[in-house]
This record gives structure tokens, sequence and C-alpha cells, in this order.
């Protein structure tokens, strides 16, 4: 498909280009609209003592190796 | 016993509520009235805990905290060791197979699928487990764990072909999504990304052809973190952030311990942000700062050859990290596997 649309091959620097692209998309595809509402606004569940409590998502770590490497 | 062989076990944690406070209270009533009051009151005055047997203690800023997993400390929840007896009463609340989902129903109702029925699947699994060999240890598996069975059957077998039964394991293996069932959230699904390439100029990104990556299978992380705070498994989650400190004797200044995430200057910041906030329209309820760890790295499934997978691990920060950190506790839950990409599918190969 590459080589038909550009006529020639990928390099590697696009193939790294690529990998990153492809964590960024399926990033925001994770990051969907629902989590974002409840990033801002909390979502409420009960929790195992019974009492409901409003959570609010946080992320602390991120530790990844990325496919790009 | 000379002192060099005693072992100092670790202490309980410190005790939220003190001896005179339980005196005072007649009873454990009014103490469950204290703690739902103050969960609606943000502006309460930091509750300290009293020390515990290494004088160790806790400072909740918003005050006393509606919930903490204290009492449910054991020593089994901070030790871990396959030469450990494990102790039968305490709950392994969450099974291998959890962090892959919360039910797993297909598992659970259909365990002997791809096979027909159990028996099958009982002779089948017998084969490909345990030794290569024949001895008699094998011998005593066959006999116990296949054929005196409850669910074992001579009329299963009428018509059984050892390489059609095999045939069908490998077809199984091979068929999209066998293993991460729907009914457990897992969705898979494609995702586009645009091709660029050296001197090539495109009026904008959306211009630039698109390449679908097959293959990808995740879970929405909202669902994930609904289904890990409601499970039983929760029980350990503190949901309130505090520090602690380190006082070895009654003169001596307070020393910080940095120890858990719950603990850390980060979380409290963040949950004293949240409770700054305005509130929700007409919401009285306690707000808790979910806090989401995030790993992801390629591993191998084989020592030969290269089965890989590269998943996305979400971990929660209100577990306390001996228990997060004990392979026996399953408290990762896996979020996405992401495909292989370009390397194979990327024309460059194969165009």
């Amino acid at each position: 498909m590459y080589r038909t649309e550009f006529g020639k091959s990928a390099t590697a620097a696009v193939l790294t280009h690529c990998k990153r692209d492809l964590m960024h998309a399926i990033w925001t595809l994770l990051l969907d609209a629902e989590f974002m509402h409840a990033y801002v606004h909390g979502i409420v569940m009960e929790c195992i003592d019974g009492i409901l409590r409003r959570f609010f998502p946080r992320f602390f770590i991120y530790s990844a190796d990325y496919p790009e490497k | 016993m000379p002192q060099r062989y005693r072992d100092e076990l670790p202490p309980q944690p410190p005790p939220i509520v003190s001896a005179e406070q339980v005196g005072t209270s007649d009873g454990a009533n009014l103490d469950d009235n204290d703690i739902q009051l103050s969960e609606n009151r943000p502006d309460l005055p930091a509750f300290t805990t009293d020390l515990n047997s290494y004088g160790v203690y806790r400072v909740y800023p918003h005050g006393r905290p509606s919930y903490t997993p204290d009492e449910l400390h054991t020593l089994q929840q901070v030790s871990d060791s396959s030469t450990f007896v494990k102790d039968p009463s305490a709950s392994e609340s969450r099974t291998w197979w959890s962090p892959l989902g919360s039910s797993l129903v297909e598992l659970r109702e259909n365990y002997f699928a791809p096979f027909l029925n159990a028996s099958i699947f009982r002779l089948m699994s017998w084969f490909y487990g345990g030794s290569n060999l024949k001895s008699l240890g094998e011998l005593d598996r066959l006999v116990n764990e296949v054929i005196l069975a409850n669910d074992f059957q001579q009329k299963d077998f009428v018509g059984f072909s050892a390489s059609r039964e095999s045939e069908r394991l490998d077809k199984h293996e091979d068929g999209p999504g066998s293993r991460l069932p729907t009914q457990d959230g897992w969705i898979e699904t494609s995702v586009k990304i645009s091709l660029p390439a050296d001197g090539v100029k495109h009026r904008s990104e959306a211009d630039a052809p698109q390449f679908s990556v097959p293959g990808l299978f995740y879970r929405r992380p909202l669902e994930v973190l609904k289904s890990a705070f409601q499970e039983d498994a929760a029980e350990n989650f503190h949901v309130s952030a505090h520090e602690m400190f380190w006082k070895p004797s009654p003169e001596s200044p307070p020393e910080r311990i940095y120890s858990e995430l719950y603990t850390a200057d980060a979380f409290i910041a963040e949950q004293e942000k949240i409770k700054q906030q305005p509130r929700e329209p007409g919401c009285e309820l306690e707000t808790v700062v979910a806090s989401i760890m995030l790993w992801s790295d390629s591993t191998h499934l084989t020592s030969f050859g290269n089965a890989s997978l590269w998943p996305i691990y979400m971990f929660f920060g209100n577990l306390s990290k001996y228990i997060r950190a004990k392979p026996t506790s399953f408290a990762a839950h896996h979020l996405a596997y992401i495909p292989k990409v370009c390397l194979l599918d990327l024309p460059q190969f194969h165009y």
C-alpha cells in the first residue's frame, strides 16, 4: 500500500513515526468522552462498605516502553 | 532465645479509633454516625491517629477517614513466599483470570471449549499437560484427573479421533477474540494512522493516505475502573490520602515517611484540588481520588520462538504496594493489547 501510494518503500524513520502515531491513536480511543467526563466531574460508585462516593480518576504513573523504540 | 534469632514481625497499622474514643462513643453505631457525618465536611481539622508499636502514625488532612482497610490487615497480606503455608481462611479475592475481566463467564460455563465435552477436555489436557514421558506419576494423573472425574463419561468417546481433537485446539487458538470474551468488555477494533513520506506534501494530515491497523483489543478504562472499585478486592483500597510520620520516642521530632502512593504529596495535592473545586450540583458525597497507574512493555510468552504481547496494564494506587506487588494478588488489570504494527503489516514488506 505504501509503495502504491508513494512509489517507494517506507524508511525506518517513517516506520518509527507510524508506531508512535499508533500509540497516540490507541490512547485517543481509550480516553473516550465518557472517561473525560468522569475525569472532570467524577463518577459516583457504591463502595464495598455500602457508601456512595464520587471518584475522580487521576493518572499518577505512566511507565511505558514504546513500540517505536 | 538470643536476640539475633528473634524475628520482628511487621506491626499493625496505626489505629484510627483510639481507646478513649471507643470508651466515650457508646458502641459502634454512634461511631458509624460520626464517620458518615465527617464525609460531608471537607473543612474538618486534620485527624491524627495514635502511634502504633513502631511509633508510626498518620495524619488525615480532611478529618477522620470514612473507610480504611487497616482493620483487614493481616500478616498474610504483607508476606509472600512459595514456602509459606496458605491460610485457608484468607480470602483470595481475585482469581488468576481476573486481570482479564471480572467474570469470564465463558470460562466458567463452558470450560471445556473448544472440545465437545468435559471427558475429551480432561483427556486432552492430561495429554498436553504434565510430563511428556510415560511415568507412574503421569499414570496416576490419568486415573485421578481424567477417569475418576465426576464428569467423565465413556460414551463421550464414541468416534473419538486424537488428530481431529488436536486440530480443534489449533483452530480455536487462531479464532479471533476466542480468548477475550466481549462479555467482559473486550472490544476488538482497528485504528487508523496517517502515512507520511519524505518529500510528499499534503494540505493537512487528513489528506494523507490512511493506514488501518487491525487487531487492537481493549477495554474501556472507565469500565475497568468501575469494576475494580466495586469488586471484593476493593476492600483493601484506601479512599483517603494521608501523611505518615515516625516518632521513635515521645521527645523526638516526627519524621515523614514516604512509602505508598496514597501517602505521597502528589496524591494529597490532587485530593486537595478535588476537594476545593466546586461540587457537582446537588452532590454531597465524599470525593475520592481513583489513582491510576499504567504500565506497558512488550512481553515474551515463550522461551523459544517469538510469540509476544504488548499489553497496557492498569494498577490502582489506592491499593497498598505490599498487596499490589504480590503476584498472587492479581492486582493488574489488562487494559489493552497493542497490535504489532508496521514491521509486518506495513507494505514495505508485503508489496
